[in-house]
C-alpha cells in the first residue's frame, strides 16, 4: 500500500462572494504533498496561491473539496502548522525571547524546558545575545529569523511561508534563503513557501506548482532536480537552474500578462 | 539643524565620542531651561510693567498681587478644598470613564454585527461635545460633586472610547491568526494580542482626554457649584476681583502640566516596546 502524503488537497473550489459579483478563487486544485518537501507555490497576483495555504492553516474553509493534513480532515483552525507572514507577524511588544517562547507559553509547557528550548531556537537561527532586544530595535533580517524560531520551537510537520521575503532587499533575501535551506535540512519541515520570485523558488524547492491567472488552477508541477545541498549564492549561475527558469517561466509568462488585461 | 558651529546637537548624531555627546547634550539642556526661565520672568516682567503703565491692573491684574495672593491661598491653606474637589472630579471621573470606554471600546470593537448597527448612533453622540451635557446633569444631580464627575466620565468616555474602538478593529489579522495557529484560547488572543496592541491608541487617547478631564470639571463648576476652581474663578469675577481669576487660572495651569508629565511618564512605562528605537 502507498504511504499516505502529508497534506492532500482534495478537488479545491473557492469562491469569494462581495456585494458586486461573485469571484472564483481556485478551480479544482488537488495536489498531495509529502513530509519533508520542500514546495513553492508561484503565480501571478490574486491567483489564488495564499488563499489555498490559508485553507491548508484551517484559515479558512474550501466551497468544495477536501483538505487532508495527517490523515485528518480540515474543518477548523490547523493547529500543527507553521505560519508565516510576508509582514511580521511577530509582536512588536514582546523581547526576541517572549517572541520566540509565546507558544510554549501557550501550551503550557514547564518553565524551564520553556528556557531551554527558547535558548536552542534562537541559537539555531543566529540570534544569541539579542534575547532582550525588543523587534523595534532589530533588522528587518533578524526579524524574519525571530519568525522562523518561534514557528520551529513548537515543532509542526509543515511550514507555510506566504511570501516571507517579499519585501527584502535582493542580498539579504539570498542571505536569508540560504539560512532558510540549512535549517530545513537540519529540521526536515515541509515546507509551503508562496514567492512572487520563480528564481526564488526554483533555488528553494524541490517542486514548483505553477498557477494559472484567475480563477486559480493549477498549471503544472515542475520537479526541480537540482541536487542538494544547494548554494543559493551560486545556483543561478548554473546551466540547469537557467532551463529550468526559461522552462517555467515561459508558462508563467503567458498567465501573468493574461492577468495584467484584467 | 543647521550647519557650522550650531550649539544643538541632534540625539542620534553618533559622530560625536560618547563622553563629548553627554556634556553637550547636558550643556544644551542646561541652556535650554535657563532660556525658559528668562522667558518665564520676562513675561512675568512685561506684565508687571503693562500694568503700571499701559492697562488699570483692575483689568489684567498683576504678577506681584498675583503672587501675593497665591501665598495667601496656600498658607491660609483656603485652597486646597477647592483644588481638591476639582481634582477628585477630575480623577474620579476620568478613571470612572476609562474603565467604561476601554470596556464598551473592547466590546465592540470585536463585535463587527454590533457596532455595525450601532454606526450612526454612536455617530451622532460623537458630534455632540461631552460638556454640552453639563447642565442637564446639574439638573439630574445637584450642584455637588456628582454631576462634575458626571459630566467628566461623559467627556472622557467618548474620547476614548472611540480610540479604543477603532484600536481593536486595526489589530493585524495576521497576529491574531499566527495566535490561532499556535493553539491560543480566545482569552489568551485577547490578553497577548488584542491588548497590547490596543495600549498604543487607548494612550494617544489617554493624552488627548487629560486635558478635557479639567475642562469638563472647570466649565461644571462654572455652570454651578459651591467649591472648586471653577467656582473661584465664578466668585472672583463677580466681584470684579480679577487677581482671583488669575490665581485660579494659575493653579489649573499646575494642575494641567503636572497631569501631563506624569502621563509621559507612564505611556514611556507601558509602551516601553515602542520606545525603544535603535
Amino acid at each position: 500500500m502507498k504511504k499516505q502524503s502529508l497534506i492532500q488537497v482534495r478537488n479545491i473550489y473557492k469562491w469569494f462572494i462581495t456585494r458586486k459579483s461573485d469571484v472564483l478563487a481556485l478551480e479544482d486544485c488537488s495536489l498531495d504533498i509529502d513530509k519533508g518537501d520542500f514546495v513553492a507555490f508561484v503565480g501571478p497576483s490574486g491567483c489564488g496561491k495564499s488563499t489555498l495555504l490559508n485553507m491548508i492553516a484551517g484559515l479558512m474553509l474550501p466551497t468544495s473539496g477536501s483538505i487532508i493534513y495527517q490523515g485528518e480532515e480540515i474543518k477548523e483552525v490547523n493547529k500543527k502548522i507553521g505560519y508565516i507572514t510576508q509582514h511580521d507577524s511577530i509582536f512588536p511588544w514582546m523581547t526576541v525571547e517572549q517572541n520566540v517562547g509565546i507558544s510554549l507559553e501557550i501550551r503550557k509547557s514547564p518553565k524551564n524546558e520553556r528556557v531551554n528550548e527558547i535558548e536552542k531556537f534562537i541559537k539555531l537561527v543566529g540570534l544569541e545575545g539579542f534575547e532582550k532586544h525588543y523587534p523595534s530595535q532589530l533588522s528587518g533580517g533578524m526579524r524574519k529569523r525571530v519568525g522562523l524560531a518561534r514557528t520551529l520551537i513548537y515543532d509542526p510537520m509543515a511550514i507555510i511561508l506566504d511570501e516571507p521575503f517579499g519585501a527584502l532587499d535582493a542580498q539579504l533575501k539570498l542571505v536569508l534563503q540560504d539560512e532558510l535551506l540549512k535549517i530545513w535540512q537540519k529540521t526536515k519541515k515541509t515546507m509551503l513557501f508562496v514567492t512572487h520570485d520563480l528564481g526564488e523558488a526554483i533555488s528553494l524547492a524541490d517542486r514548483v506548482v505553477v498557477f494559472t491567472g484567475r480563477p486559480g488552477k493549477i498549471k503544472f508541477i515542475r520537479d526541480i532536480p537540482i541536487p542538494r545541498p544547494r548554494d543559493v549564492f551560486q545556483i543561478r549561475f548554473t546551466a540547469q537552474f537557467g532551463e529550468l527558469y526559461e522552462e517555467i517561466w515561459e508558462s508563467l509568462k503567458e498567465e501573468v500578462s493574461k492577468g495584467e488585461d484584467l | 539643524m543647521k550647519s557650522g558651529k550650531s550649539s544643538f546637537i541632534d540625539p542620534l548624531d553618533a559622530s560625536i565620542p560618547r563622553e563629548e555627546f553627554k556634556q553637550r547634550l547636558y550643556k544644551q539642556q542646561l541652556y535650554i531651561w535657563s532660556l525658559r526661565i528668562f522667558w518665564g520672568i520676562g513675561c512675568m516682567l512685561f506684565w508687571e510693567m503693562a500694568s503700571t503703565y499701559l492697562v488699570d491692573p483692575f483689568w489684567i491684574s498683576r504678577p506681584s498681587h498675583l503672587i501675593l495672593r497665591l501665598k495667601e491661598w496656600y498658607l491660609t491653606g483656603f485652597i486646597f478644598p477647592h483644588l481638591w474637589i476639582t481634582l477628585l472630579e477630575m480623577g474620579a471621573g476620568f478613571f470612572v470613564g476609562l474603565v467604561l470606554a476601554i470596556a464598551a471600546g473592547l466590546f465592540l470593537g470585536t463585535r463587527k454585527a454590533l457596532s455595525d448597527l450601532l454606526d450612526p448612533f454612536m455617530m451622532a453622540i460623537w458630534s455632540v461635545p461631552g460638556i454640552v451635557f453639563g447642565p442637564l446633569f446639574i439638573l439630574y444631580f445637584g450642584i455637588g460633586f456628582t454631576s462634575k464627575m458626571v459630566l467628566v466620565t461623559v467627556t472622557v468616555f467618548f474620547l476614548i472610547f472611540f480610540s479604543t474602538f477603532t484600536g481593536v478593529q486595526q489589530v493585524n489579522r495576521d497576529w491574531i491568526n499566527v495566535m490561532r495557529i499556535m493553539g491560543a484560547s480566545q482569552r489568551k488572543i485577547w490578553i497577548k494580542v488584542i491588548l497590547p496592541a490596543s495600549a498604543i491608541w487607548v494612550f494617544a487617547s489617554f493624552k488627548n482626554a487629560i486635558p478635557y478631564t479639567m475642562v469638563a470639571a472647570v466649565v461644571g463648576e462654572l455652570i454651578a457649584s459651591q467649591k472648586g476652581i471653577g467656582y473661584l474663578i465664578n466668585d472672583a469675577s463677580s466681584v470684579m476681583d480679577t487677581t482671583g481669576v488669575f490665581a485660579a487660572l494659575f493653579n489649573l495651569m499646575l494642575i494641567g502640566l503636572i497631569l501631563n508629565t506624569v502621563i509621559e511618564y507612564a505611556e514611556k512605562k507601558v509602551l516601553h516596546w515602542k520606545r525603544e528605537e535603535k
